[in-house]
């Protein structure tokens, strides 16, 4: 008894402590499609894929639980009429996701919250997908001014543009291959 | 509840078989000390994972897809290793352990605690990580889907046993033995193509001095595709020689072969026989029961659901006229109107509980696009995220709620704005 006591402190002793100080803290973000960064409009867009995350207010968005990953897609302005803040994130979007499957078919869609994690700002959500090999995901990206987002126009304050972009950007990644690794 | 009925029978199954096995095989080769050396390794394994677990589920420490790595290194390697070990020391029960059989000891032991390592932290994560939709832990949600993890692990620890049992009555030995280094070959084959998967999919944290490419590197591409596309028939290839064990077992032990002195010594012989078939008629009922679970079940608690019918409604000129009569059953109601543009927009109507008045809104919401909603045991339910609506809220902005749509009450109808409609063409592109 003694002997199996011993085994069971000792294997909990070093597996804490072993856990605890082997790994950097943080979290492992997996590219998602081949093209890697992508330019759309004044934008430069990646967009990433890991693990289901808990996210609050929890009725906003999918819950970790019913998911299977959560994707990302990280984005900053470059130069731009609309003032954005240069290599800044965009706030106001309105992004749709559609994937497809490597046959073409629809297998889910939805929407994208913004949000903040521990590396920053970025439009995101869980979603329920079954691993497989060549999907391909489509942006639709909204422009701020569906969300009532202003711009001045007036000739003193005004940005260079006069209006923001009326049909949504699209941009695609494929050939993404979605593995579980976690 | 049924969710974590399969999901935990997916996780856990491949494990229990296999270390069930490695627990008989290695108590038949050498008897108490074999059997102590799993034992160890399934302690091991266990205590790991608890820890593994705290740490994961109360810190960021833990970066699964580093950890996963590692450990489908370890149990491809053991796997090999303790089948090689296996075919040379594996054969006669109740041998000298020597040095090859202290190895073969270790290494079954080491890839028990492996297995056990690498499924079990999510599984002991699950209870933290219900949803129970802010009602608690005395929720009937969390009532429900802890029920459901509770009977997975329970069904899989009576198969267990009834399969240890089955496995120390399988003759010879070798036949034993061959089944779990089949099961063994199975999974090592499932988790070196895992091992590969941070490289192929060009994981950033992983410094190879190679990097992947498809064109030369085609083999290692196709084995982690064949695990991907189908890591399903893993599971089934070890369940039909877990199927085959029992089957064996049953057979070998319908008749008495053994020499008997006497009619009692007879009768005691045909009764262990009884006790080992029935014991084999549980484990294949367990079989059945987890057969079920991953087919039947899965299938129907993943199933797609099918969005209703919508139903039909007057245009009169830019108005769109739903009769109160059509909708006054407090069940949902689904609207399409086609658009200029081919775009079919949809609308949702629900009569409200102890109330006149209607909940409304586009079949569509900002989490979860334009899924829509259906109608469960007089619930309504979001078809993408499995949400149950607070039919009270329904017309309120945020959230998982439709998508508001304003409207009016005329001559017995709902009047809808032909606008608002067409204006919610976005949400349905």
């Amino acid at each position: 008894m003694k002997k199996f006591l011993a085994l069971l402190l000792a294997v909990m002793m070093l597996s804490v402590s072993a856990f605890a100080l082997a790994e950097e803290a943080g979290f492992d973000e997996f590219e998602l499609g081949v093209e890697g960064e992508q330019t759309v409009d004044f934008m430069t867009m990646a967009m990433v894929y890991f693990q289901p995350v808990d996210m609050a207010p929890s009725d906003l968005a999918a819950s970790k639980e019913d998911s299977d990953l959560h994707i990302e897609v990280d984005l900053t302005a470059n130069e731009n009429p609309y003032s954005f803040p240069v290599d800044g994130w965009v706030p106001y979007l309105s992004i749709d996701y559609v994937i497809n499957d490597k046959d073409g078919k629809e297998i889910a869609t939805g929407s994208m919250m913004p949000m903040a994690a521990s590396d920053g700002p970025h439009y995101g959500n869980n979603i329920a997908l079954p691993e497989g090999e060549g999907y391909s995901i489509t942006l639709s990206i909204k422009s701020p001014a569906e969300n009532g987002y202003l711009l001045h126009v007036d000739e003193e304050t005004g940005v260079e543009a006069d209006n923001f972009w009326t049909e949504p950007l699209t941009v695609t990644w494929t050939g993404w291959d979605f593995v579980k690794q976690w | 509840m049924l969710k974590y009925l399969w999901t935990v029978t997916e996780d856990l199954f491949v494990v229990v078989t296999l270390v069930t096995w490695i627990h008989a095989v290695l108590g038949r080769l050498y008897g108490k000390p074999g059997r102590r050396f799993n034992a160890a390794g399934i302690i091991a394994g266990v205590v790991a994972s608890a820890a593994l677990a705290a740490v994961k589920g109360t810190s960021n420490r833990i970066i699964s897809s580093h950890w996963n790595h590692y450990i489908f290194a370890a149990i491809t390697l053991l796997s090999l290793l303790f089948v090689l070990l296996c075919l040379i020391f594996g054969r006669k029960e109740d041998g000298g352990r020597g040095v090859g059989g202290t190895l073969l000891c270790l290494f079954g032991a080491g890839l028990s605690a492996a297995h056990i390592f690498y499924a079990l932290p999510g599984v002991m994560l699950y209870p933290f990580n219900f949803n129970t939709m802010g009602e608690g832990y005395l929720s009937t949600y969390y009532m429900t889907r802890m029920a459901g993890w509770l009977l997975a692990l329970l069904l899989l620890l009576v198969y267990s046993r009834t399969l240890y049992r089955c496995a120390l009555h399988i003759k010879p030995l070798g036949t034993l033995s061959a089944l779990l280094c089949g099961g063994v070959l199975v999974n090592a084959f499932y988790s070196g193509g895992r091992f590969f998967a941070p490289w192929v999919t060009r994981a950033k944290w992983l410094k190879w001095p190679v990097r992947y490419s498809k064109e030369s590197h085609a083999l290692i591409g196709n084995w982690l595709s064949v695990t991907v596309n189908h890591s399903m028939l893993f599971i089934w290839l070890i369940f039909v020689l877990a199927a085959a064990s029992l089957v064996i077992c049953f057979i070998q032990n319908t008749r008495v072969t053994e020499p008997w002195d006497n009619p009692a010594q007879h009768r005691k012989l045909r009764a262990r026989n009884r006790s080992y078939r029935r014991t084999a008629c549980v484990a294949f009922a367990g079989l059945i029961v987890f057969a079920l679970c991953l087919s039947v079940v899965k299938d129907y608690d993943t199933r797609v659901i099918e969005l209703s019918a919508p139903e039909t409604y007057t245009v009169d000129g830019d108005k769109i006229l739903v009769p109160m009569d059509a909708v006054n059953d407090f069940h949902l109601h689904r609207f399409e109107y086609t658009t200029e543009n081919n775009v079919n927009v949809r609308w949702i109507v629900v009569r409200k509980p102890n109330s006149a008045a209607y909940g409304v809104g586009l079949d569509a919401c900002d989490v979860c696009g334009n899924a829509g909603y259906y109608e469960r045991n007089g619930l309504v339910v979001c078809r993408r995220c499995d949400v149950v609506m607070n039919t009270s809220t329904i017309g309120f902005k945020g959230g998982c709620n439709p998508i508001p749509l304003s409207y009016e009450v005329e001559d017995g109808n709902l009047v809808f704005a032909l606008a608002d409609i067409v204006a919610g063409e976005r949400e349905f592109k």
